[in-house]
Order: C-alpha cells, then sequence, then structure tokens
C-alpha cells in the first residue's frame, strides 16, 4: 500500500513539475528565439524578484539605484558619471562643442532666425542629496559648468541654464519626480516660463503665462519610467498635471516618420512667431505650453542619435525661432547632432 | 543552449521529457541521442559535424582496439592517434580561440576575411574539454579491457553526446555508463527524486553562485584591484562561494537530468571546502576530473617515478596540466602549480602535521584554496599579483573610480550578503545533517512520511519559482525610452 501511495505520489509530482514548466508557453506565439524575452508570467516573476529585493533593501539594479528615500538614480548614459563629474569633457571636446553651436548660430542668424539651445539638467544634479552616500564625487567641476564657462569665454551662442530656476524653486515643492528620470510638472512649468523669459528679449510679444493660469489636476499614482525600468510596480509616485483654466486654440498633428515622431502646433494667431524645436523627452510635456507662443511650431525628437534630423526642416519652415534642447546627460552629442562627427 | 535559459526550462525540457517518456524502451536511446543533438545544435549547429565525425572516429578506434588487443604495436598506434586527435583537438581549439587573432596578428599570417570573423566571434563547441576527455579514457578503458568495446553506435554516441553531462560534466566514464546504456530503466521514483535535484542544482546556480557572481565580476573586471584589502577579501571569498555553487549546481542538475533518463551519473563533489588537506580537496572537488587524472596521468607516471623527488615531480606535472585543463594561459599554470605545490608538500611531510592539527589543517586548506583562486580568477598574472598584494594589507594607490566602473561596487546589497551567509551555510554538510535527523523522526513517526515528502516538494518547487523569477529579473533593463 505504501509502495502504491509513493508510485502515484511521484507521478503527481512529475505532472506538477513538467506542467510549470509548460505553463509559461500559454498563449506564446511560439517564437521559439523570442521565448528567453516574452513568455505568460514574465513581468510577474520579474515583480516578484525584485520586490523581494526591495523588499530586503536591495539598491543596485541593472540601469537603476534606489537612493536615499527610495528616489530612484538613473546610472547609464553618463547620468550618474556627471553626478561624479568623472568624465571631463577635454579641451577638443569643448573647443568641438563650441565650434558646432557656434556655426549653426551663425547660420541661423544670417536668415534672421534666433537660436536658443536648452539644457535641462539631470536630476542627479538638482538633487544630489538623494544619492547614496557610497558613490563619491570625483572632479572639481561638472561637464555643464565645463561648456558654460567654455563658452562664455569663447563661444557666441546662447545657452540658457536652468539650474539656477530649478535650485531655486526645489525650495518650495519638488520640481523632479523620484522615481523617473525627467522634471515633473512644476519642474517643467519652470523651464518653460524661463525658455519664454529668454526669448522675450528678441520677441517682446512672448510673455510667459502665470502659473495661475492653470489649475491643478487631482493626483494620480503612476509607475514611473525607472521603477518600470526595474520591473517593480510597488514603487508608484503621484503625478498631476498643469491643466489650463482658459480656453486654448492652439490644435496639434503627428506624424510618426519611421522611429521617430513628428509633432506640429498650430495656433490662430498670425503675429506670432515661428518655431522650429529639436527636443529630446525632458519637452514632451513642455509642447502644449510653449505652443500658446507660436503660430506654427514643428517639434524634432533628436534624442535617437545621429545627425540632427534634419537641419532641412529649418530652411523649409523659415521659422522665427529655432530651439535646440537637450538634457545634460547627452552634451557629448551636440556636435554629432550637428553632423560634426 | 544553457539549462538556466527559459528555452530549455519551458521549451526543451518538458517536451522532450514527455517524449522520452512516451517513448517505447527500445527507442529511448534513439530518442535521447535525438534530443542531444537538438540540444547540442540548438546555439552550435555549425560544428555538429565535427562532434559526429569526432564520434565515429572514437568508435572505429574503440572497435578496432579490442579486435587488436593482442598486437601490441597496432594497438599502441591506434591509440596514440587517438589520443592526440581527442586532445589535438581540445588543444587546438583552447589555442586557437584564446591566441589565434593574436597569432595571425603577430606572424601577419594573411587569412581569409571569412576565417578572421570567425575567429573574432568563434565559440567553443560546446563540452569540448569534457567530451574529448571522456573519449579518450573509453580509449584507454578499452585497450587495459577495462571495458569492452561499443557494439552500437548508438549507443555510443548517447554516452559521448548525452546532454545532461555536455555543459560542464561530470567525465563520465564509459564503463559506469555501458550497462544503463544498452537499456535506460526510468522509474516514477528516481524521476521524482532527478527532479528534485535538478531544481536544488538550479537553485544553487542561480540564487547563490549568480547572485554573488555579480560583485565578483565587478571586481575583477576593472584594470587593477582598486579597493581596500577587506573588500579584497569578501571579493575572493564571493568567488569561492560562486565557483562552488555554480559548477556544483550544474553537476547537481546534470545527475538530476540523468535520473530522470535512467541513468545514475557520478557525483562531482563532496563538500570540498570542508576538506582538511589539499589532497583532500581534490578528493571532494571536480572529482570525475582529478580522478581522471589520477588514473591516466598519475597513476601511468608513478610506474615510471624517478628517484626520491619522483612522486612530487608527478604531483607538479598532473596539476600543471589540470591548470591547463581549465585554459592555456599562465594565470591557469599558476593555480595548478600552486596545488600541485602544498601536494607535493603534503607528500613528502606536512600531510601527517595535518593529522595532528584538525583546525589548523581546515584552515591551512581553506587560506590555500583561497589564494588559490586569484589565480583562477584574475584576467592576467600581474592582476593576480596585485590582488594577492591587497589581500596581505597594500591599501596603497586606490583612486576614486566612477560608480558606472565598479558597479555594484561599493555597495553590497542585503541579497548578496544573504547568498554569501547561505552559501557558507551550505558549503558545510548541513543536509545530509538535517537528512539523518529527518530520516530518524520519520523512522519513528512513520505516518508523517507523506506529509514531510509533501512539504519539500512545495519547497522545491518554491524554488524553482524563485530561481526562474531571479533568473529573468536579472536579465531585466528594458531602454527607458521604449515607450517614447
Amino acid at each position: 500500500m505504501k509502495k502504491y501511495i509513493e508510485e502515484k505520489y511521484s507521478i503527481f509530482f512529475i505532472v506538477i513539475f513538467i506542467g510549470l514548466l509548460i505553463l509559461p508557453l500559454r498563449g506564446t506565439a511560439l517564437n521559439i528565439q523570442a521565448l528567453d524575452g516574452s513568455f505568460y508570467g514574465r513581468d510577474r516573476l520579474i515583480a516578484l524578484a525584485v520586490d523581494f529585493r526591495i523588499l530586503i533593501g536591495d539598491r543596485v539594479f541593472p540601469k537603476v539605484i534606489i537612493g536615499r528615500d527610495h528616489w530612484l538614480i538613473y546610472t547609464p548614459e553618463n547620468s550618474l558619471d556627471d553626478y561624479q563629474n568623472a568624465i571631463p569633457l577635454s579641451e577638443g571636446d569643448l573647443a568641438l562643442i563650441q565650434k558646432s553651436l557656434d556655426d549653426f548660430s551663425v547660420h541661423l542668424r544670417r536668415q534672421g532666425m534666433t537660436l536658443l539651445v536648452v539644457i535641462p539638467p539631470n536630476k542627479n544634479t538638482i538633487y544630489p542629496e538623494y544619492v547614496p552616500g557610497e558613490i563619491p564625487i570625483i572632479g572639481k567641476e561638472s561637464r555643464l559648468d565645463q561648456l558654460l564657462h567654455y563658452m562664455e569665454v569663447n563661444g557666441q551662442t546662447r545657452i540658457l541654464d536652468l539650474r539656477p530656476a530649478l535650485l531655486q524653486a526645489k525650495q518650495n515643492r519638488q520640481v523632479y519626480y523620484a522615481t523617473d528620470t525627467h522634471w515633473n510638472e512644476a519642474g517643467m512649468f519652470i523651464g518653460y516660463h524661463e525658455i519664454v523669459v529668454a526669448l522675450e528679449q528678441d520677441y517682446p510679444q512672448l510673455i510667459p503665462l502665470p502659473e495661475s493660469d492653470f489649475r491643478i489636476s487631482p493626483p494620480r499614482q503612476e509607475n514611473l519610467d525607472l521603477a518600470q525600468n526595474i520591473g517593480t510596480d510597488l514603487i508608484a509616485e503621484n503625478v498631476v498635471k498643469f491643466l489650463p483654466k482658459f480656453d486654448s486654440h492652439t490644435t496639434f498633428k503627428s506624424l510618426a516618420l519611421g522611429q521617430r515622431k513628428i509633432t506640429l502646433s498650430y495656433n490662430p494667431d498670425p503675429s506670432l512667431p515661428k518655431a522650429v524645436i529639436y527636443h529630446d523627452s525632458f519637452f514632451f510635456p513642455i509642447m502644449p505650453f510653449l505652443s500658446e507662443h507660436f503660430s506654427r511650431a514643428v517639434y524634432i525628437q533628436n534624442y535617437l542619435g545621429g545627425g540632427l534630423w534634419n537641419i532641412s526642416w529649418v530652411e523649409e519652415e523659415k521659422p522665427n525661432v529655432v530651439i535646440l534642447e537637450f538634457s545634460e546627460r547627452y552634451l557629448q552629442d551636440i556636435p554629432l547632432l550637428l553632423g560634426y562627427k | 543552449m544553457d539549462f538556466n535559459r527559459p528555452q530549455f526550462l519551458f521549451l526543451f525540457l518538458p517536451f522532450f521529457l514527455i517524449v522520452y517518456f512516451a517513448a517505447d524502451r527500445k527507442w529511448r536511446r534513439l530518442v535521447g541521442l535525438g534530443g542531444s543533438l537538438l540540444f547540442f545544435a540548438w546555439g552550435q549547429l555549425g560544428y555538429v559535424p565535427l562532434m559526429i565525425a569526432l564520434i565515429l572516429v572514437n568508435y572505429w578506434l574503440g572497435r578496432k582496439l579490442e579486435l587488436q588487443r593482442d598486437n601490441v604495436r597496432i594497438v599502441g598506434y591506434l591509440l596514440a592517434f587517438g589520443i592526440a586527435l581527442d586532445l589535438g583537438l581540445l588543444v587546438f581549439f583552447k589555442v586557437l580561440l584564446s591566441y589565434g587573432g593574436d597569432m595571425i596578428t603577430l606572424l601577419r599570417i594573411h587569412i581569409p576575411r571569412l576565417v578572421a570573423d570567425w575567429l573574432k566571434t568563434a565559440q567553443y563547441p560546446l563540452g569540448i574539454s569534457y567530451v574529448s576527455f571522456q573519449a579518450i579514457s573509453y580509449l584507454i578503458d578499452v585497450r587495459r579491457k577495462t571495458c569492452n568495446a561499443e557494439n552500437s553506435l548508438l549507443s555510443f554516441s548517447f554516452y559521448i553526446f548525452f546532454f545532461p553531462k555536455i555543459i560542464a560534466g561530470p567525465i563520465t566514464r564509459y564503463a559506469t555508463m555501458a550497462q544503463q546504456l544498452a537499456e535506460p530503466v526510468i522509474s516514477h521514483k528516481e524521476i521524482a527524486v532527478g527532479i528534485r535535484r535538478f531544481i536544488f542544482g538550479l537553485a544553487k546556480k542561480v540564487l547563490i553562485a549568480d547572485v554573488l557572481g555579480k560583485i565578483v565580476s565587478a571586481a575583477f573586471k576593472l584594470e587593477s584591484p582598486n579597493y581596500p584589502p577587506a573588500t579584497a577579501w569578501f571579493v575572493i571569498a564571493c568567488f569561492a562561494l560562486q565557483i562552488y555553487f555554480d559548477f556544483s549546481g550544474y553537476s547537481d542538475m546534470a545527475i538530476g537530468l540523468g535520473k530522470m533518463l535512467g541513468f545514475s551519473l557520478i557525483e562531482n563533489f563532496n563538500y570540498p571546502y570542508f576538506a582538511r588537506s589539499l589532497g583532500d580537496f581534490w578528493r571532494r572537488w571536480h572529482i570525475s576530473l582529478s580522478s581522471w587524472f589520477r588514473d591516466y596521468v598519475f597513476y601511468p607516471l608513478e610506474r615510471h617515478r624517478v628517484p626520491f623527488i619522483g612522486q612530487p615531480l608527478n604531483i607538479l606535472i598532473v596539476f600543471l596540466l589540470t591548470g591547463l585543463w581549465h585554459g592555456i594561459n599562465l594565470p591557469f599554470v599558476l593555480w595548478g602549480l600552486w596545488h600541485g605545490l602544498f601536494i607535493a608538500l603534503e607528500s613528502l611531510f606536512l600531510g601527517r602535521r595535518l593529522v595532528q592539527a584538525p583546525v589548523v589543517a581546515h584552515v591551512y586548506s581553506l587560506v590555500v584554496i583561497l589564494l588559490g583562486w586569484v589565480f583562477f580568477r584574475s584576467p592576467s598574472t600581474e592582476f593576480a599579483i596585485q590582488f594577492l598584494q591587497r589581500l596581505f594589507g597594500d591599501a596603497k594607490n586606490i583612486t576614486l573610480l566612477p560608480f558606472t566602473e565598479t558597479m555594484p561596487l561599493p555597495i553590497i546589497d542585503p541579497s548578496v550578503w544573504l547568498a554569501f551567509a547561505f552559501g557558507i551555510l551550505f558549503s558545510f554538510p548541513v543536509v545530509p545533517a538535517i537528512q539523518t535527523v529527518m530520516t530518524r523522526m520519520l523512522s519513528r513517526y512513520k505516518s508523517m512520511e507523506l506529509p514531510f515528502k509533501i512539504a519539500y516538494d512545495v519547497i522545491a518547487l518554491l524554488f524553482l519559482l524563485a530561481s526562474v523569477s531571479m533568473l529573468v529579473s536579472s536579465a531585466f533593463a528594458p531602454n527607458i525610452y521604449k515607450n517614447f
């Protein structure tokens, strides 16, 4: 009898084992090569391990570390190197960036266009206090400081440094998301405000909208980019949006061209200038605000690398204003984007 | 393919097992061989003809050796040819893939672009180190009449290709498998035992070895050991646990898979860090390799021992070869000689002293083994020497480096400490001790046997879940811009 039960139990265990192994194939189109990266329950399995690791206090994940107060710190793409001032720009790098910017600026100026270069700082630049204490600062000067000092002496292109305004604002409220690489709505609004104020010198009709023109949406819990990157839904963050109290007449159109997306905005007021804006992910939330100030604006994503995509937009559009925006961690890509590498 | 890939776990393994179990007894070898070929070909289709050729030649040589047993001269030639072929193939790939590119540049040899590109990306044929040693042992055993030559090409091919042992051994002698090859016998009880062994092997690899491996990789990928002595000791201890749990985990998976298919493979590890001498360590570590060298190199050398320095010299030769088997470079040679040196000393006088002081013997063994691992893991001899200097207290010239170069160091996550603690715990015979207690308890309370077994299997399945979960999560790092 004992032997019989043992035999039956062994069969039961074997069936359970094989069944468990086959379960992940449920609903999977049998693409063998892609199986390692996509099978039923994969996200749940990842979350299980990650949630356990977070629960016991692990901090280092492949592209993210968990900083103080559970702020998530993005590690690749020079983001943490910038915090440590670990990869200074050489004299040659600085000269190349200066030349590429100045050449572009002169080219635009000859056609009566204004160039504004905008650099949203890394999260760690505004919130260094959340980076784990074990990670030391190595160099004395950041790459952004190096560039601004170099341009001050040698260059002629206007670069809008958003750090002072954001550092000032953070005294009163949070300006970057704790679980995302980007600025939050408040930080974005400060960026928007500074950009319009900077353009006001050449276009006096441009006056930034006051914050009182907007109401704040009820907070919504969201799993933002760095939390998603770790693979957990344990870390969610409150997200609010600035919603206009006025009736906006600006309309938008999106064009998908290959891997990239171009957004066009139209404002019925013909007295407003036209703009071409090259941008990375920091500018997605800023578009509705900035578009209020241009009769037509073309937003072109540049963060996918390669040459500036595409300089002919400037020639075709003949805008009044060209904004070149890239975040601090992509400083070294400026010559590449302007076709100098 | 690897045992810890979802492709293997969710696709190959369950479907292969279903077909294998469903197959009639007489077809099982064929199904097993087919599955093993598929396993090998999955990532290395290009090497299949080479492996088939290797099998055919060794099969033919085995048969010839048996037929010509009385003709000493012919047997000598045949055996020398077989050993030269199997060993030559191993050396060829080890040298070619390690130094081929450099040699071609150095000697300014013009080779077709296709070959040059292949050299840059080529991998070792899966399990070549194990396959070649198995083939050699087979030929020698036939020559020594320890076993008969295999008549069935199917059985011989299955013996060489048997997928559970092709990745990381154990190096299995033909004689131990011959009976089982004739007709693999499977039983539900043994399959269940094999499943449990496989799961715990996977858990050892994923939950302990791989977790510690992150620290080890970070420490050894730097240009120099740029960390203080305490970190260096922690790193080398992590490596000692990583290599043990990785290798013994693979062996457990192989033995478990073997059991599922009706084969008993030899045990490859027996708590090596519990050893009380280096000689004892090698009776517990990679047993199938050390016994191979003992039977096919050391004993023949001992038969022609040079007076006085003979045995120590033979020991050094064996360990020089053991080092070279792991890789043809100076750090592996130094690692082999390091072990050989201490075993030679033990054979001369040290062994007798160690017997008198077990605690000292244990500490001595651990320290020598740990220092030896420095050579084994270091990318160069220069790095190994610098690392040893760190271990002996040199804290000079440590510079601040970008975190992206040292990551995850200097941060040591709690999961690493946890893996480290469990690694130390399970390096000692804790499991057999628990099993003994449980067996004693169950003999008293027989009615508890089934509930205990169910509880044990639930734990095993939870380990499977945790291992797979850790496995997929460690490779998870999507591009943060995928959503834009």
